[in-house]
């Protein structure tokens, strides 16, 4: 009798674990594993489910046979046996979860070193990855060039313009992500990669994995980081190039940024700066650049307002023109409020020349200059 | 003889009925009701947030709010309010209740400072709420700088969250020292530390975190205040100081607060469990400790929160720590189907919804096992595996208790029995809603949907749907409750003193107790869970009047305060 007691909690272990086993081996609940480093941390994930899958089945049979079992009759007025416990027992159902914990720990250990990566590799891009309210854009490093006319101060010139808000990295090759904010924190996040590292104001944080695979996600911002945090989840794109595709990119960026660092304040460079550097269509709508940000206030036409606020002398900065009022608008947003639209929803820092330089911002204005 | 727990200058005369639960009181039982009306109440406007958070998330584009800053603000609140608001203070209110109850004594140690900690509560709560009159906050209920500094969230909203929680605070390091010198001094003649009720076991272990902990919270605030109003510069890195630093003070205290939310849940549930089982609590003291050990790890696992933004080698010893809880977490769950195991199971409101808090908070303990794993937790932190995480910790664990504690304590609270047929509506309701509402969420955060958001990738519709319908049944199940309420305060079935035949010493005296709580100094079983025995069913049946012949053991205990040694001077 005590021994069939016996062999019914081995049966209903044995079938616990095969349906834990089962679970982790067959589960795939994570996005698609398109980094090098995703398909440990899934390995690792799917043993903590079996594991998962086994106590959860024994606490809750355990539950759902008691309550079943040792339901009251009706009429029964005794009470349970008075059972104070069992020594062996508690230190089993001690020691148990202590050895799934340690082992848990010694494994999850492991994988972390082999994801983080700290050691720079030979093969290793770098690329430049900096949140700001509320878009994500991307930095590059510049190809050589044996063009005898850039001098060392062009090619720094030619390198604030190597920047994008889409990130593109080359299969196979270990990416290193330099991470910095520009105003309060973001987070990082590509699902697809099983990354994630904060973009802590102050300082340089970085993020490291392998694209293996060819296709195109979200770059996702995890903390919440203001009124936009939601619309920075749907903005920017990391796409996975071929090598040779992604040569082709950084040659094609590199040519772009050498043509606007020659005329820094054209209007053409202020339209792929709005774009592209200051990720002005994360919060608004212009249809010249294809801006579709809902946020802030509409960008078309903006020209046309502008002489009405400088007839008025609303928001104007640097002048009593049409210029100035829309270089108000930027370097110092709160000046002059659009009816309907709170103080401090745009970035208060434009008017820091290290966030935004005096090209940049004159290439903008002339920009805007023509929409009309 | 220095103190004494009557009020000296007694000369207004009583109010009596509702006014008396209105107006300053110094009677613990006056003063746990109060928390536990209050909180409630903010347990109400918690919960109409969560609805509408729900509602905005049915489609994946906006639909209710005019834009993310309204969002934010309502997770803010329904945060700041679940948690300071609702969960911490109606878990007090039960400690006030029920600690000099069931020691047999006549008040807590401090009647004064009990009251005044509960009084600070109220301006607390009218302070957090009156942001929405200047603007709320709205930086999340962790409020993280530089999000939540005077330049980027200029409005007045974020200044009275942070006055308000200081607040809380206050209060709560108050309640804490009372309950301890209460629980340490006046245990009665005959009880020992071993004999001690698990909910005041729990009691002890949660006040012990609050001290340790809270003053933290007080500190981080001060900075939070000077940074917004006095132009320091503590958190601010443009001018010097360092964000992570108010991560690393606000989750010093912020997780192990999720204790102080837990373990006294944990005690209620201990006591109902065994009570509506008919058996006694399996594995007292390995219960008891595993409220200690748990008090004791939570201090120092609050790294895990911060597995994205520490540094990569200070994340691995929070990782191990973190595992660790789930020991002595897991000794809790063995030992309650223990408890269950072979006893006599009446299937009462009270009991369901401990029931119900096993089955669920399993899930919770599980998934926090994944999340303290540094390189899941990578791809999981601010997703909504997380909310799924924290909500089976914090609702199918401790609401779900709360529940079981007001089906089971409410008798003698009011002297009336609650229908059971509309706590069965209740319990069913909340039970299903609360399991699609959350059991959904996992699965959102493992494909990578990030919390906070307010419009989303079509992608996530379907589960988000799912959810949105959990939350509305949700909100349903909360009428037959509110009218058992009502109606069981006036008309409820007379609970005499003690409905459950529990032998705890709060059920030793009538429902509800008379001012002085016992008419004689009560007498304590020698075993409170001692279901099925024989010493059991004779102090059962001689009403707690009758001493045991085992139950002078230990050291005695006076409602004295301790005797210090006659110093020199």
């Amino acid at each position: 009798m005590k021994l069939n007691r016996f062999a019914i909690y081995i049966i209903v272990g044995a079938v616990f674990i095969a349906i834990g086993v089962f679970v982790g081996l067959t589960a795939r609940l994570f996005p698609v594993a398109a980094s090098a480093e995703a398909a440990a941390v899934d390995s690792l994930f799917n043993f903590m489910l079996a594991i998962a899958v086994v106590v959860f089945l024994i606490v809750e049979g355990g539950i759902i046979y008691s309550i079943i079992r040792f339901r009251r009759r009706p009429g029964d007025e005794t009470d349970g046996a008075p059972i104070h416990g069992n020594t062996a027992l508690e230190i089993t159902w001690t020691a148990i979860p202590a050895v799934i914990v340690f082992i848990l720990s010694i494994y999850s250990y492991q994988v972390y070193v082999t994801i983080r990566n700290p050691e720079p590799k030979d093969n290793e891009v770098r690329v430049g990855v900096i949140g700001q309210q509320f878009a994500w854009k991307f930095t590059y490093e510049m190809p050589e060039d044996d063009d005898p006319e850039v001098t060392p101060e062009l090619r720094e010139r030619i390198k604030q313009y190597m920047i994008d808000s889409t990130l593109y990295v080359p299969l196979n090759r270990p990416v290193r992500a330099i991470i910095e904010s520009q105003d309060v924190i973001h987070s990082f996040y590509i699902p697809e990669f099983r990354i994630k590292q904060d973009a802590t104001p102050g300082r340089v944080s970085e993020a490291y994995f392998t694209p293996i695979e060819k296709g195109e996600w979200w770059v996702i911002c995890a903390e919440l980081c203001g009124v936009g945090h939601a619309a920075m989840s749907q903005i920017n794109r990391v796409v996975v190039l071929e090598q040779s595709e992604f040569d082709q990119y950084i040659a094609t960026l590199y040519a772009k940024a050498k043509e606007t660092a020659s005329d820094p304040r054209s209007p053409e460079v202020g339209r792929q700066l709005v774009i592209n550097k200051y990720a002005c269509g994360a919060c608004h709508i212009l249809d010249d650049a294809g801006l579709v940000g809902n946020i802030g206030p509409s960008l078309n036409g903006i020209a046309t307002r502008a002489e009405g606020h400088a007839e008025r002398g609303e928001g104007l900065v640097g002048g009593t023109d049409a210029a100035a009022y829309i270089r108000g608008s930027i370097v110092n947003p709160n000046l002059y409020l659009v009816p309907g639209y709170a103080a401090g929803i745009m970035p208060q820092n434009y008017g820091n020349p290290n966030v935004m330089s005096e090209d940049d911002l004159e290439a903008i204005v002339n920009y805007l200059l023509t929409i009309r | 003889m220095a103190t004494t727990v009557q009020p000296t200058a007694v000369a207004v005369p009583k109010p009596r009925g509702i006014a008396k639960y209105l107006a300053w009181s110094i009677d613990h039982k006056v003063i746990g009701i109060q928390y536990i009306a209050t909180s409630f109440f903010f347990f109400l406007v918690g919960g109409f947030l969560a609805e509408l958070i729900r509602i905005e998330l049915l489609t994946p584009a906006a639909s209710l709010m005019v834009d993310g800053g309204a969002y934010n603000t309502l997770f803010t609140m329904h945060g700041t309010i679940m948690i300071f608001l609702f969960v911490v203070p109606m878990l007090a209110g039960f400690g006030n209740y029920l600690v000099p109850l069931m020691l047999g004594q006549k008040d807590m140690a401090f009647p004064w400072l009990n009251a005044f900690a509960f009084w600070m509560l109220p301006p607390a709560g009218v302070i957090m709420l009156a942001g929405w009159l200047v603007g709320p906050a709205q930086a999340g209920w962790t409020s993280y700088f530089p999000l939540s500094g005077p330049q980027y969230s200029p409005f007045d909203g974020q200044t009275l969250w942070a006055i308000s929680l200081h607040l809380v605070g206050a209060s709560s390091i108050l309640g804490a020292v009372n309950f301890i010198v209460t629980i340490l001094n006046m245990r009665p003649p005959g009880m020992t530390i071993w004999q001690m009720p698990l909910f005041v076991w729990a009691t002890l272990a949660t006040s012990i975190i609050i001290l340790v902990a809270t003053p933290f919270l007080a500190g981080g605030l001060t900075l939070m205040l000077l940074d917004r109003l006095a132009g320091t510069s503590f958190f601010s890195p443009a001018t010097g100081g360092d964000p992570l630093l108010w991560q690393n003070v606000f989750w010093f205290y912020s997780h192990p607060a999720v204790y102080i939310m837990v373990l006294p849940a944990m005690g209620i549930l201990s006591e109902v469990l065994s009570v509506h089982a008919r058996k006694p609590v399996f594995g007292y003291r390995f219960i008891a400790l595993s409220s200690l050990a748990i008090g004791f790890l939570g201090c120092i696992v609050w790294g895990h929160h911060m597995f994205t933004s520490l540094a990569s080698w200070a994340r691995i010893p929070f990782m191990l720590t973190t595992m660790l809880i789930a020991v002595p977490t897991g000794v809790k769950m063995f030992s309650w189907i223990g408890t269950l195991w072979g006893g006599k199971i009446r299937f009462t409101s009270a009991m369901l919804f401990a029931l119900g808090f096993l089955s669920m908070f399993v899930l919770g303990g599980i998934t926090g096992v994944f999340l303290a794993s540094v390189p899941v937790d990578i791809h999981l932190h601010d997703t909504y595996f997380v909310v799924a995480h924290f909500h089976f910790v914090l609702f199918g664990g401790s609401v779900f208790a709360i529940f079981a504690g007001l089906y089971h304590w409410f008798p003698k609270m009011s002297g009336r029995m609650l229908n059971e047929r509309l706590g069965k509506i209740h319990f069913a309701l909340t039970y299903i809603g609360f399991f699609l509402t959350f059991f959904p969420m996992h699965f959102l955060g493992l494909e990578g949907m990030p919390r906070r958001i307010y419009t989303y990738d079509p992608k996530y519709e379907a589960l988000n749907v799912l959810s949105t319908i959990g939350a509305l049944i949700m909100a349903v199940a909360i009428v037959p409750f509110l009218v058992n309420l009502a109606v069981s305060l006036v008309a409820g079935k007379p609970a005499g003193s003690n409905p459950w035949r529990a032998l705890t010493l709060e059920w030793m005296t009538s429902s509800p107790p008379p001012d002085h709580n016992f008419d004689e100094p009560p007498i304590p079983a020698s075993d409170p869970y001692g279901y099925g025995t024989p010493e059991g069913a004779a102090y059962l049946a001689s009403g707690g009047k009758m001493a045991l012949p085992d139950s002078g053991g230990g050291h005695a205990h006076t409602d004295q305060p301790i005797e210090r040694p006659a110093t020199g001077d």
